[in-house]
């Protein structure tokens, strides 16, 4: 009887289906010569099937959408929420559905303007990039509006990334126009990926959730002279070929643009 | 899909968008949870609430080393306990159509059902037979039980969710289900 505990260890074991061939049979050889672990054993057997057919009510279809937005009210009654907390609620995310025509002549157009727009950007300075006003206008769609923010996060970047070590002065640094750009922007990266489809645009959302962190990253300096955090989140962007990936993205974008600007016009034409 | 781990640190960096989804993908099992413990809509609700609001303010403390439900569902067990602590409040809110039987004391509760086939097959009632015996098992004992039976949880995931020895898990679970067998031996055909 000794043995009683250590079976019914065992008898938990075969419950669960955690149990070698060994220990089984030494439960099984157990149960026939006492008969007080085999009650035990088939009580536990009917409470642990019994049990099974358990429940819940169902709740409305509406319920985890007002959990979330009683959460996102108590939330924001906090006094400590931090830079970018602003839960953001949307319905339904819209979905993008690309309509692929005309695909290869497309390519090689938006090739040229993607390479012109390219050449243009780069003989910006930085400075001018974050005075442009036009961050905040409206965009008819989700496609312009990603373009508009990868362009925005991309020139970001450059700006940043191009700050030569050698150069004075010395330490990189970052604007505080530049911070709150970043700031401005996580809304729009966050927002976005949200809005877009997971499957049909999937390397875009992945794109934005990279950007995003990098965003976050810049956002959450303490200093903008803090050499170390700064040159790390530039190597950031180097490993994640980020500015290369927004490139082609912006390509494919401008791709789905101009194909549904070419379909537009061709209907017109047919009418 | 991100995962929990990326979705975390975003969220820990500032991002809302990233908290919420990390919210959406997990409010349905805190709140399960919520509702097996407390047996009641509006306490899940409130409990699971305080568990959200509670993992935003230690976002920082997850480390990734165990799974974020498994965070989650140790931070809504220890919640649970201490408001038990706290207010003593009542485990199960009875339904008044059945049957009045004194709770809580586990030993007088024997309802009148007849032992009638169509009556047992009725889902609500065996779930009332559950939920009624559930009554019956303390505060651990409940933790093991509900984790193994309803959100199957594997053994070593549910010491590591209580912070208790395997050992521990496995005698706590023969007890539980012993006394849930007992409360519901009336049903038992043989
Ligand atoms: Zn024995």
């Amino acid at each position: 009887m000794k043995n009683c505990h250590k079976i019914q260890s065992l008898m938990i074991d075969a419950l669960t289906g955690e149990i070698t061939a060994e220990q089984q049979q030494l439960l099984n050889e157990h149960l026939q010569t006492c008969a007080s672990c085999r009650t035990d054993y088939e009580h536990i057997l009917f409470a642990n099937q019994f049990t099974r057919n358990y429940t819940r009510p169902a709740v409305t279809a509406d319920f985890w959408q007002k959990s979330l937005d009683d959460l996102q009210a108590a939330l924001n009654q906090r006094p400590k929420t931090r830079l970018a907390f602003s839960l953001r609620f949307k319905p339904q995310p819209a979905k993008i559905s690309p309509e692929r025509f005309f695909k290869p002549i497309i390519a090689v157009t938006a090739l040229c303007i993607i390479l012109c727009s390219a050449f243009y950007h780069f003989s910006k300075k930085p400075d001018q990039v974050i005075n442009d006003k036009t961050f905040t206008s409206d965009f008819k769609n989700i496609q312009n509006q990603a373009m508009r923010c990868l362009e925005q996060s991309k020139l970001l970047l450059l700006g940043f990334s191009n700050y030569d070590q050698e150069e004075l002065p010395p330490s990189p640094a970052l604007s505080e126009k530049q911070v709150q750009m970043s700031r401005e922007l996580i809304t729009r990266v966050s927002a976005l990926q949200n809005d877009l489809d997971p499957v049909a645009q999937k390397k875009l959302v992945q794109l934005l959730s990279d950007l995003e962190v990098i965003l976050l990253q810049i956002a959450n300096l303490d200093s903008l002279h803090d050499t170390r955090s700064i040159e790390i989140i530039q190597h950031s962007v180097d490993r994640k070929s980020i500015l290369f990936k927004i490139n082609m993205e912006e390509l494919q974008l401008l791709d789905e643009k101009l194909e549904s600007a070419e379909l537009k016009t061709s209907k017109k034409k047919e009418i | 899909m991100q995962t929990d781990l990326e979705l975390v640190n975003k969220a820990r960096l500032g991002s809302g968008a990233a908290f919420k989804e990390l919210v959406r993908q997990h409010q349905q099992i805190v709140y399960n949870l919520a509702y097996d413990l407390t047996g009641s809509r509006e306490d899940a609700q409130d409990l699971s609430q305080d568990v959200f609001i509670r993992a935003f303010e230690r976002l920082d403390s997850f480390r990734g080393e165990s799974r974020f439900s498994s965070w989650l569902y140790r931070i809504t067990m220890n919640m649970w306990m201490n408001n038990k602590k706290r207010k003593n409040f009542q485990v199960l809110k009875m339904s008044d159509s059945l049957e009045s039987f004194s709770d809580n004391t586990g030993k007088s509760y024997q309802p009148n059902y007849p032992d009638n086939p169509e009556v047992k097959a009725d889902m609500a009632m065996i779930n009332d037979h559950i939920t009624r015996a559930m009554t019956v098992l303390s505060a651990k004992e409940k933790s093991v039980f509900v984790l193994r039976q309803f959100h199957d949880q594997g053994l070593d995931e549910i010491a590591n969710i209580l912070g208790i020895s395997l050992g521990t898990v496995k005698s706590t679970l023969f007890r539980s289900l012993k006394k849930m067998q007992k409360q519901l031996s009336f049903l038992q055909s043989h």
